[in-house]
């Protein structure tokens, strides 16, 4: 039993655009909750989305898999990703893996 | 409806109908009144109610509650069952019951009466009157009052007498123990009464004549109720009674017999025993992928309530099959089963038992084993002695079907308990073995992914770790807590050309996905080491080899070269190796790029000199993202801290250590693949050489 997360996804839409806040702790328990999420939004016409990631405690390697897989999947679909980056220690997984330059990382637009 | 429709309907009642108006005077008069009161519809309409149905000493109170209802509106005597003596034609009475109420329509008041003739019932009742007038006439002599008393009782009674002989039993009682009569009751003895019985307690326990309700009552005790199994040892037929006695006292007080009530609640206790028994099943059969435990455990859960012997047969395609599981309540006996076992034949019988149950999928129950069947079976003496010893009264096999095959079976023995088996129980034992082949099913697809994650895992890891010159080695791999799961944690150490590489990794995601890509890591780094030994050049070549896959496929990896003391590190987005040294606990070398992720990738190689008794650990992120209380981590702080208090330790007390902290602080089930090698330089052959010292990238101490 893999114990459940603390963890939270607030997603907002306007026009084309959404942004999705994570609270807690994204891990292997977790990012699934991210992909339905993000399936969601796109499904009802996102064309630009932004997660925010300045509210995580924890982001484990499922987490960094799910943000290379999402990049990869705005560029073959011709939409767009930003990411608001973790604080220190959530923002370790991005540091050590070379993430952090390789990701859209963002500042926040709308702080 | 009209008033002849309406009409039409109360001649079809079973209740006389009689309506009357303000005065008194009949209006209508059903069929059923005409046979009743013996008149016809034609002789009663229009005549004087009262004159004609109601004795003559009760007219003036039935004239004057018309009287008063009419003028005041009060009818004590409406809509309610009333008790009456009414009056035939012939001028003979008898008792009535009726139900009378008003209505009022455009030319007054109407009377309406629901009349049945109670005559039977009253007859009933004066006999239960005669039957207690007799009862009171017997109060004579303790015995026979009693007697008299439980006879009338419908539930079986037996009173038990201070020597502990039963003195009487009534016609419920005495069927009961299949006796004729009270005299044979009383002639035999009341153990070998108790004897033609298999009496147990609710847990299963012999149940003594000492424990008895009445035989306690007559030791002046005051027992609880007692719910036993009682099994004829004739019949087979089971029964759940409960018994509750109390003692009689004559006038001096002192106790000269016990009344026991016995009330039958057999096929409550039986329903409720099934229905605790399949829950119980379904829990255990869901709790397990094991499913050769499982069946043994569901087995185990069959006695003694079900049975007395439960046993677990799976078939398997080629025409073999497998005992999983075998259960008696008394272990001894289970190696009895055992020997019995070596006795099975080779090839079942397709026209009896398991072989039959095999070959068309239906039930096969066996109420009665004579012992002529025993020799028959026998394929020698020792086992017909064994068979005898079993002492089978019945057996019972239900087939296990899943998906339409019949996967195994599960056989259902009657023994030392005597009982017989009925339809119900085929039914039940059938719904058991449904669950079971579910479970069994479910859990063999699970296993044979299981089988190929751990084939998989197996070669994932090297066999043995090699033998360092100047190292001492221990390396720890724990996989995640889902058994079928592969993980996507590896290490390995291999030899090019006088030099020693290590890799650890872990790829992301689990199972047979995740073990083929630690596989193409594996082989890309094996095969780039003989062009290039450098780390960063392996780095680059499994990252190139992981990009090519057409799915995203990503790993961290840690590469080390090693030559005696010296060597040089590079990291793949990995979690950079301690250093246990002389300035403490440190992190060794640079941070590199993500494998098979990134378009713009850099590994910077570091290079390392070990000084003799310092230590090396590389690890994976299973160990530093450990959850404990509070959903806090294990963190890289705790694991620096620890490594700091084992300096001067070898690397399998280290790792000792290192197991023994990540299980306390762990909660709940290991979430990720834990992987941890550690290195110690023993110096044995330092050699000389410019490399420079260890680099620290925090210089943090933990």
């Amino acid at each position: 039993v893999i114990r459940a997360s603390r963890f939270e996804i607030k997603s907002d839409l306007q026009g084309d655009g959404a942004r999705l806040t994570l609270t807690g702790e994204l891990d292997i328990a977790t990012v699934s909750r991210v992909e339905d999420a993000v399936a969601a939004v796109l499904a009802k016409g996102a064309r630009g989305l932004i997660v925010d990631l300045s509210r995580l405690a924890f982001v484990d390697s499922s987490g960094l898999r799910l943000f290379i897989a999402l990049n990869d999947r705005a560029s073959a679909e011709g939409w767009t990703l930003g990411l608001i980056s973790p604080p220190e220690p959530a923002s370790a997984v991005f540091q050590i893996t070379g993430a952090q330059e390789n990701l859209p990382f963002i500042e926040d637009p709308s702080p | 409806m009209d008033i002849g429709q309406a009409r039409a309907i109360l001649d079809l009642a079973h209740s006389a109908f009689i309506s009357i108006d303000e005065e008194g005077l009949i209006v209508y008069w059903n069929v059923r009144a005409e046979e009743i009161f013996g008149l016809t519809r034609e002789e009663a309409v229009g005549r004087v109610l009262a004159d004609t149905v109601i004795p003559e000493r009760l007219r003036a109170s039935h004239w004057e509650g018309l009287r008063r209802f009419c003028e005041t509106g009060e009818g004590p005597v409406l809509n309610k069952r009333l008790e009456m003596t009414a009056l035939r034609s012939d001028g003979s009475e008898f008792p009535v019951e009726l139900t009378i109420s008003a209505l009022s329509e455009p030319e007054g008041w109407s009377f309406h009466a629901f009349i049945a003739d109670i005559s039977e019932r009253a007859r009933l009742e004066q006999e239960r009157q005669l039957l207690l007038d007799e009862l009171k006439l017997a109060l004579r002599g303790t015995e026979q009052r009693l007697a008299v008393i439980v006879d009338a009782l419908g539930e079986a009674v037996t009173i038990r007498g201070p020597d502990d002989n039963l003195i009487h039993a009534n016609r419920a009682a005495l069927d009961r123990m299949g006796l004729a009569s009270v005299d044979e009751l009383r002639r035999a003895d009341p153990r070998e009464l108790m004897e033609g019985w298999e009496t147990v307690g609710e847990d299963g326990s012999p149940i003594r004549m000492e424990d008895l309700p009445s035989v306690r009552a007559l030791r002046g005790e005051d027992p609880e109720p007692l719910m036993m199994r009682s099994v004829h040892r004739g019949t087979g037929e089971e029964q759940w009674v409960v018994l509750k006695a109390t003692a009689v006292r004559d006038a001096s007080g002192s106790i000269e017999a016990a009344v026991t009530i016995i009330e039958d609640v057999t096929s409550a206790k039986r329903s409720a025993l099934r229905m605790e028994f399949l829950a119980r099943a379904s829990q255990v059969l869901a709790s397990s992928l094991d499913y050769q435990q499982t069946l043994r455990n569901v087995a185990g859960l069959a006695v003694p309530q079900i049975a007395d012997w439960c046993g677990v047969e799976l078939f398997d395609d080629e025409g073999g099959r497998e005992q999983v599981g075998v259960a008696h309540v008394d272990p001894s006996k289970l190696e009895m089963a055992e020997r019995l076992r070596a006795f099975g034949p080779e090839e079942l019988d397709p026209e009896q038992g398991l072989g039959l149950v095999r070959r068309t999928g239906e039930p096969v129950l066996y109420g009665d084993i004579p012992d002529e069947l025993l020799v028959e079976a026998a394929v020698d003496d020792e086992h017909l002695e064994l068979l005898r010893a079993v002492g089978m009264r019945a057996v019972l096999i239900v087939p296990m079907v899943a998906r339409s095959r019949t996967i195994g079976a599960l056989t259902l023995v009657s023994a030392e308990s005597a009982r017989a088996f009925d339809q119900s129980d085929v039914e039940f034992a059938e719904q058991i073995a449904e669950r079971a082949a579910l479970a069994v099913d479910n859990a063999r697809l699970y296993s044979e992914r299981s089988e190929v994650a751990r084939t998989l895992q197996s070669s994932l890891l090297p066999e043995a770790l090699p033998d360092l010159p100047g190292w001492e080695i221990a390396a720890l791999y724990r996989p995640a807590g889902h058994e079928s799961e592969v993980g996507g944690d590896f290490y390995d150490f291999w030899e090019v050309g006088g030099d020693w590489l290590m890799l650890i990794g872990d790829v992301t995601g689990k199972g047979v996905g995740a073990a083929t890509v630690t596989s193409l890591v594996r082989h890309t780094a094996w095969a780039a080491s003989d062009f290039d030994r450098r780390p960063a050049a392996i780095l680059s070549r499994v990252d190139a080899a992981l990009k090519r896959r057409p799915s995203l496929s990503v790993c961290t990896a840690l590469c080390l070269r090693i030559s005696e003391g010296r060597g040089t590190l590079a990291s793949g987005g990995h979690p950079l190796p301690l250093h246990l040294g002389e300035h403490g606990v440190n992190e060794a070398g640079r941070h590199g790029t993500l494998l098979g992720a990134f378009s713009s990738v850099d590994w910077p190689e570091t290079p390392f000199e070990m000084q003799p008794g310092e230590t090396l650990v590389a690890f994976t992120d299973g160990v530093t993202d450990t959850v404990g209380e509070g959903d806090e981590r294990f963190g890289l702080g705790r694991l620096k801290e620890i490594l700091a208090h084992t300096q001067n330790e070898s690397p399998m007390v280290i790792r000792e250590r290192l197991v023994a902290a990540l299980e306390e602080f762990q909660v709940g089930a290991q979430a990720d693949d834990t992987a941890i090698v550690i290195m110690r330089f023993t110096g044995a052959r330092t050699a000389a050489g410019s490399a420079e010292k260890i680099s620290s990238v925090t210089g943090a101490k933990g």
